[in-house]
């Protein structure tokens, strides 16, 4: 089964990649790399923004934590009142857990197309869809500036270029450094002791750290073909992250403006009130109705600032 | 509290290990190691995962082994042993997490005693895998290697003579024919090179890789290369330039036997032809998919060769014997013997595992090497295909 729904279609996809775009494997890898993260967009869109939004209740939650310690039945109700399930902060693990096959998936197939040996070569002419002429793509070109794609890299740069893009990519997608970022700029001292206090805070610090460390070794022994599918990915994922959080910068931005026109009293009766609004959105939903609820409030400021100059 | 910073710290943990543990599984080397062998009609050559066994022929006592300290690393090239003394490559290793390169090294033994003594060995000459058994030469060893060279080393000391560098990997042992090497490459390339200093005589690209030795038959001043492109070529042996061809069904993995002006292959899909070595002419065919090949050739429906052919057939006293992997659900292989002249049947026999390797024939037995657990060797008697013995090398 693991071979059916994962190492065929992966070694397909590749020599397809690979005969479409005029045999060179870097470029099928690259190509391959894009669309697996354009696939698990939505759903690493979907876990940053849960995170981020999780991480900015996260003082109601420990205030009804504090407050119902004793009675976890009503620290239940409080949490569904404002929009929070414990539960659906695991979800943070998905996207990691839904890449693992490709992950696994690409080792084996990389050591199949790249392995170069008789019996690698065997077992991909029993794994080639009908479709796929693999006559005309032997040899598959492996080499890579100055490297084996099979192989590991014998200079160690691409370890390293592993754990730099992968600690930049979780320091840019993780919702504690956006949270100290704020800390800082509003001089809140107490940002540290607060994600100690804050266990989904503590993961993600500790999920910073180790993976790239875990993944930057790993790739000592990995094929280089695989590490730079990860240093690939990793550039993707900086790239998505810098934008979901210039998104949800602007998204802040709105909803701290429509309060400063609440505070005037320009707005009384526009926009969704954030207590409101996280009360009505459950975070597992991601940001989608409150982008929604942002946008359409943003708009109706302008609306509103509009007939006031008038 | 309700959530607790334990659990989720727990959960980060787990999920670690769980990769560590996927990962590092899926490090592990590859399960299929075949077992191939070389002859001097004496004694047999084997190489079967980290070891490499002298086994005398008649009596299949073991003469010498060759155990690698690095139990990670294999042999998959069967040596070549010539007057004592055995060359052979093997198929790398990884030095440890920290030195992840592939050391390959190249080793002339002296096996003329009841051990097998290291003479010289060289982890300098090559990056990839040696697949292709080397080959010895008055006093000059010649290694193919997967990182595109022929090396010619000598023999008495592993000294480099000289290197000629194809642009892809060379799995084909070279085929020596006064003073020149022919090579087929996976690069699509057949070479004629100088022995004397490996300068490159002529180069010609066919439209397939090839993993099959050159097969040269000096009477028709032709060299034969089979490939994956699914035909075997004749090529002048002066100029390289192509004399005929003949189409396969499938990819020619190996070698062709040629005896007695005729030329015998098989291919993965099972089939098996007879072609006249002078000018390509099919003179029968066999096999479950044969019969649409060519009109007007001799047919021989009532065989099925299960099973792709990737060894080189043998032929002795006008029989061809051919090795399949045989059926894939039982996972055994087949041993079939063939009238050269004709195709017809005369014996067909299951083996305990699929046959990758070429068959040697030895004395009256024609002898298989396969990754069983029932014996690595098994010796079948030529004129009925019953098996004679079998021989399981001892552990390392």
């Amino acid at each position: 089964m693991w071979d059916l729904l994962i190492i065929n279609p992966i070694t397909n996809a590749l020599l397809w990649l690979y005969a479409v775009l005029g045999n060179n494997f870097i470029l099928s890898l690259t190509v391959f790399t894009v669309i697996t993260r354009i696939l698990m967009l939505p759903l690493n869109l979907r876990q940053q923004r849960s995170m981020v939004k999780t991480q900015e209740m996260q003082p109601q939650i420990r205030a009804i934590q504090q407050k119902y310690k004793d009675n976890p039945q009503k620290m239940q109700e409080e949490f569904q009142k404002i929009g929070y399930n414990p539960a659906e902060s695991l979800s943070g693990c998905l996207p990691l857990l839904a890449t693992m096959p490709i992950l696994f998936g690409l080792f084996q197939v990389l050591r199949l197309i790249l392995g170069s040996t008789p019996q690698t070569l065997f077992e991909l002419t029993q794994r080639v869809y009908p479709g796929i002429n693999l006559t005309n793509l032997l040899p598959i070109e492996s080499n890579f500036l100055w490297m084996n794609l099979g192989q590991p890299d014998p200079y160690y740069i691409l370890p390293i270029l592993v754990f730099v893009t992968m600690f930049v990519q979780t320091k840019f997608t993780s919702p504690s450094t956006a949270k100290k970022d704020d800390d800082k700029s509003k001089g809140n001292k107490k940002g540290g002791k607060d994600k100690q206090d804050d266990p989904t805070a503590a993961m993600t610090q500790s999920m910073q750290y180790t993976m790239p460390i875990m993944f930057g070794f790993f790739s000592l022994s990995f094929q280089a073909g695989l590490s730079i599918y990860f240093v690939l990915s990793n550039l993707i994922g900086i790239g998505q992250g810098l934008y979901t959080r210039r998104i949800m910068e602007a998204e802040k931005e709105a909803l701290a403006r429509e309060k400063e026109l609440k505070a005037m009293g320009m707005n009384g009766d526009v926009g969704i009130p954030e207590a409101e609004m996280t009360k009505n959105e459950p975070v597992s939903s991601g940001n989608s109705k409150a982008t929604q609820g942002s946008r359409k409030s943003r708009s109706q400021s302008k609306r509103k600032r509009r007939s006031a100059k008038r | 509290m309700f959530i607790a910073k334990r659990p989720y710290s727990r959960l980060t943990i787990l999920l670690l290990l769980l990769a560590t543990l996927v990962l590092t599984s899926c490090g592990a080397p590859l399960a299929e190691n075949w077992p191939r062998m070389s002859t001097d009609v004496q004694n047999f050559y084997v190489v079967y995962g980290p070891g490499i066994f002298g086994i005398e022929a008649e009596s299949q006592d073991l003469l010498w082994n060759y155990q690698s300290e690095n139990a990670s690393l294999f042999f998959y090239a069967p040596p070549s042993v010539q007057n004592g003394r055995a060359i052979v490559g093997d198929f790398g290793a990884a030095q440890g997490f920290f030195s992840p390169q592939t050391i390959v090294s190249v080793y002339g033994l002296d096996v003329s005693g009841n051990a097998a003594e290291v003479l010289w060995s060289r982890d300098d000459l090559a990056k990839d895998r040696i697949v292709a058994g080397p080959l010895q030469i008055d006093g000059v060893a010649y290694v193919a290697t997967s990182d595109n060279l022929l090396l010619a080393l000598d023999a008495e000391t592993g000294d480099e003579l000289w290197r000629f560098a194809a642009d892809f990997s060379i799995w084909a042992q070279p085929t020596y024919h006064e003073g020149a090497l022919y090579i087929a490459s996976l690069d699509r390339h057949l070479y004629k090179i100088n022995a004397a200093d490996g300068s490159e005589l002529w180069a010609v690209e066919l439209s397939g890789a090839m993993s099959a030795q050159p097969v040269v038959n000096p009477d028709e001043n032709l060299v034969y290369a089979a490939s994956y492109d699914r035909e075997v070529h004749a090529l002048d042996m002066d100029t390289g330039a192509e004399v005929w061809s003949v189409p396969a069904t499938d990819w020619v993995w190996s070698a062709p036997a040629l005896a007695d002006g005729t030329l015998y292959f098989g291919d993965s899909s099972g089939n098996v032809f007879a072609v006249n070595a002078a000018d390509g002419e099919i003179l029968w065919q066999s096999g479950v998919h044969a019969m649409n090949v060519v009109e007007g050739v001799v047919q021989n429906p009532p065989l099925e060769i299960k099973g792709a052919i990737q060894a080189s057939p043998v032929v002795q006293d006008d029989v061809v014997y051919f090795a399949s992997l045989g059926n894939e659900e039982s996972e055994e292989g087949l041993l079939v013997a063939l009238r050269a002249t004709t195709g017809e049947e005369l014996w067909q026999t299951t083996t305990p595992a699929p046959l990758f390797s070429d068959p040697v024939i030895v004395g009256d037995v024609i002898v298989v090497a396969m990754q069983s657990e029932v014996g690595v060797l098994q010796g079948y008697d030529l004129e009925t295909g019953q098996q004679e013995w079998t021989y399981q090398p001892p552990e390392s």
